[in-house]
């Protein structure tokens, strides 16, 4: 696993890694069986194309899920994934890269957690936002290390 | 209520009304193919002996279980319309977003008790498609100790079918 990301270590404007998924039929219906989400759009092609579709279409909580992964793998395993969002605004079909995009709007110290905010998004191979979204995460401190360093000002040292 | 609103009294009375509850257990199996599903290889999810070592102690579910959990349980318990309603904003079916708030991590072995309720209706006139009913639903999910885990919340929209051009 990567190394683990602290709160010291992200500052708003932060980018967060990428991560680039390729969701296939056969993925695709992997999470049908799972998921028992059984909507024909997603794995019969006559279906969808009865709908006006030119072919099945990648399931939007699916790659809702592909943001959560962008978000794990960031935190490590201190972190705490609080709240994702994600509004779908357009259609993904199988066979494209999706690249899953993050960046930090806001960082905070709130019910004695250290929380950060981050815009989301995932765009297709033609640069289109396809879903878009929020997350807020807790993140561990290294300020109990750094006490370790700091020695106390003049003023309060005792002689 | 405007006579012509697509929100009936039906639909209206429908809001807050809770499904009969959905138990589903966190097994080893069931993670490990989600964690497949979503092609997600953190060892948190699937891999005992690391995860033993982790502040969890075990393995846990990724965050995105929930959205992927029951989904034929939700789509039973969504409300499925009156005639006259699904006459005027027709078959077609979107989904327009998902917000997952996470309490508690879910981790192996626990039983999740979902629910499913409407909690939120609107509609909207669009230039392009005519009418638009928007619902929006929650799904709550309750470990043994009936603690709140975990909430998914979803809006739909429904209007009628537009033609799309093929290729």
């Amino acid at each position: 696993m990567t190394k683990q990301l602290f709160y010291e270590d992200v500052e708003v404007g932060s980018e967060i890694p990428c991560v680039t998924k390729c969701p296939t039929t056969r993925q695709m219906v992997k999470w049908v069986g799972v998921a028992t989400d059984y909507h024909e759009i997603h794995y019969d092609k006559d279906f969808a194309q009865s709908a006006g579709l030119p072919g099945v279409v990648v399931q939007g909580r699916l790659v809702l899920s592909f943001l959560c992964q962008l978000i794990t793998d960031w935190i490590g395993e201190q972190g705490s994934l609080k709240k994702i969002t994600g509004s779908y605004k357009g259609i993904m079909f199988p066979g494209e890269d999706l690249t899953c995009n993050g960046k930090v709007t806001k960082k905070y110290v709130g019910d004695g957690e250290h929380c950060v905010e981050c815009d989301i998004w995932v765009e297709n191979p033609r640069a289109e936002k396809t879903v878009v979204g929020t997350a807020i995460v807790t993140m561990p401190v290294r300020t109990a290390l750094c006490y370790q360093h700091v020695s106390a000002p003049k003023h309060l040292k005792s002689d | 209520m405007a006579e012509d609103s697509l929100i009936t009294e039906e639909l209206n009375n429908q809001i807050g009304v809770e499904s009969k509850p959905h138990m589903y257990e966190i097994e080893k199996g069931l993670l490990r193919q989600f964690a497949r599903a979503i092609d997600d290889p953190n060892p948190l999810w699937h891999n005992e002996e690391y995860a033993k070592k982790t502040r969890y102690g075990t393995i846990i579910a990724p965050p995105s279980l929930i959205i992927g959990l029951g989904m034929e349980d939700f789509d039973a318990d969504r409300w499925h319309g009156e005639a006259a309603v699904r006459k005027q904003c027709g078959e077609t079916e979107l989904l327009a977003g998902t917000e997952i708030e996470c309490y508690q991590p879910i981790k192996l072995g626990d039983v999740i008790t979902v629910t499913n309720k409407l909690i939120d209706v609107y509609e909207k006139e669009s230039k392009k498609v005519g009418k638009m009913l928007f619902l929006t639903y929650a799904r709550i999910g309750k470990n043994r100790r009936q603690e709140i885990v975990v909430e998914q919340r979803e809006t739909f929209i429904q209007y009628k079918g537009i033609e799309v051009k093929r290729d």
